[in-house]
């Protein structure tokens, strides 16, 4: 039957995405130390890389779905590749969430004198852990009910209904981003306002760049159901967006009981 | 739910299992394709009914993802000639490992119970018996497809 | 509840692998369950969300109903309004409002 190939895995051919995506973090980097020590020339250098890094991230992605829905590279086998790197992908973003964490809790559970040997600091006004916080615990945790309600749709062959709940997912994701902006504008401490300012951006600011990831995530996954892309059978990149989006439910949970609710009374 | 996670990888799991000898291809070097045709059973369970096309189960599906489905869908196993078992290979009595090429990289895991080692791998050539220099198991290569090179990018690979 | 799913949707994707190995295993295989089973828990999940939704709504328009209070200005505590150097943008932080 297989007369081209007496195997399913996939060899794929030379890329020139792994380079390109190279120059262009490196690009950034560089960019971004000249931009953030006012070197002339760096934010076009920061720019021109993120543009590289970005236009990277398309065309290679472009490929793996060319290769697996177009051409039907991806067997069983292949499958279990992005699988298991998804899942080691996002344990080491548990890692960096980790020493976020860490360094909140390091500096609140013995406050120095210089901060007036208190946490909150003196001086500082926190926010109310129950009214945009609480409400900003919620809508991610709807989001992740309605990304389960996706799946379900999926399997049971929904199709229709898997859009519908994944406009939903991406509609209640993009009100959180709505409302935490809204929080850092009204916050009445800022990122410079001592080391409790500098954990709470610090973290909260990490979480909501990963739950714009997971909003863009989970619109490419919107789009390629709405396309017919995923089927019962094969939906590994759906499946990695449901795990991205409730590593950053869970993210957001922690944030919410340790650093707003704890760290804020 | 670790046990099973660990018999997917190959070393682990000819160990665990009473695997004879384990063998590989150059292009498949891994033990990682499933054994059993699970899909023609999922189906049929599920729709109450046997399913015969890869349009009933997957429409999209092309290219190789759609062979691997066919061959599912009729109960075949598209790489058969993968984890050899059989009882132990002799000078009279060898073990036969079937090979699309040429030569084949083959692992000795030793006999069963306590005569089990360490999987040991070598290349098994056409024409040239291999002797376990463990447990003195021997092999031999049976070419039952086009034979030549195992490079892996032969000449008549066209998968695109 | 988002540990539990999050724990749950984890075992699933192991098993999920695995079961493709083992064949034995699809039996326990949660998510491969008949199609009925997995409408229904699309409808239930679904139901889960609009309450998710409904809950939310209310929540945010109690929220900004309420307004937020203006405190008052600390004494300049050297910990306070840190500057080392310009940001490379300005004088003022990104998320930085002067009229609290």
């Amino acid at each position: 039957m297989i007369e081209s190939q007496r195997h399913s895995y996939h060899l794929v051919d030379p890329s020139p995405w792994p380079i390109s995506g190279s120059l262009g973090a490196l690009a950034t980097t560089v960019g971004g130390v000249m931009y953030m020590h006012s070197f002339q020339g760096g934010a076009t250098l920061l720019s021109l890389g993120l543009i590289f890094l970005l236009y990277t991230m398309f065309v290679w992605w472009r490929d793996v779905l060319r290769e697996s829905t177009f051409e039907g590279h991806h067997t069983k086998v292949v499958q279990l590749g992005p699988r298991y790197g998804f899942i080691l992908f996002i344990v080491s973003e548990v890692m960096f969430f980790f020493a976020l964490f860490r360094a909140s809790s390091h500096s609140s559970l013995a406050p120095t004198v210089e901060i007036g040997g208190i946490w909150p600091p003196k001086g500082i006004a926190v926010l109310d852990p129950w009214e945009i916080p609480f409400l900003n615990t919620l809508i991610p945790l709807s989001s992740g009910a309605a990304v389960t309600w996706a799946h379900h749709a999926i399997l049971a062959g929904k199709e229709k209904r898997a859009v519908y709940a994944l406009v939903a997912t991406v509609s209640l994701a993009l009100v959180f981003t709505g409302f935490q902006g809204m929080e850092y504008y009204q916050a009445p401490f800022t990122i410079s306002d001592s080391i409790y300012g500098s954990t709470f951006f610090l973290a909260t600011g990490f979480h909501g760049f990963h739950v714009i990831i997971g909003t863009i995530f989970s619109i490419i996954c919107g789009i390629r159901q709405y396309l017919g892309h995923l089927t019962k059978e094969h939906h590994v990149g759906f499946e990695a967006a449901a795990w991205y989006w409730h590593f950053v439910d869970v993210v957001r949970l922690f944030l919410f009981v340790s650093i707003y609710w704890w760290g804020g009374i | 739910m670790w046990r099973r996670l660990s018999s997917q990888f190959p070393t682990l799991r000819s160990a665990a299992k009473s695997n004879r000898l384990s063998a590989a291809t150059l292009s498949s070097p891994a033990n990682l394709r499933p054994t059993v045709p699970f899909i023609a059973r999922y189906f049929s369970t599920a729709t109450g009914g046997v399913v015969k096309k890869v349009e009933d189960v997957m429409p999209i599906a092309t290219g190789h993802e759609r062979e691997e489905l066919e061959a599912e869908l009729q109960g075949k196993d598209i790489l058969g000639i993968n984890f050899p078992e059989g009882p132990f290979g002799t000078k009279e009595a060898p073990a036969i490992v079937k090979s699309y090429y040429d030569k084949r990289i083959v692992g000795c895991p030793g006999g069963e119970g306590e005569d089990e080692h360490d999987v040991v791998w070598f290349w098994l050539e056409k024409g040239k018996p291999h002797e376990c220099p463990v447990c003195t198991q021997y092999f031999e290569l049976e070419v039952v497809g086009p034979g030549g090179p195992p490079d892996g990018h032969g000449g008549d690979d066209d998968h695109h | 509840m988002a540990t539990a799913m999050f724990r749950s949707s984890i075992r699933s994707a192991l098993r999920g692998g695995a079961s493709r190995v083992t064949p034995a295993s699809k039996r326990t295989f949660a998510s491969h369950a008949s199609v009925e089973e997995e409408a229904r828990e699309a409808a239930k999940w679904e139901k889960i969300t609009y309450v998710a939704i409904i809950t939310s709504t209310i929540l945010a328009v109690v929220n900004l109903a309420k307004g937020h209070s203006h405190s008052e200005e600390p004494p300049a505590y050297p910990y306070l309004h840190i500057r080392n150097k310009e940001f490379p943008w300005g004088p003022d932080g990104l998320f930085e409002s002067k009229h609290h």
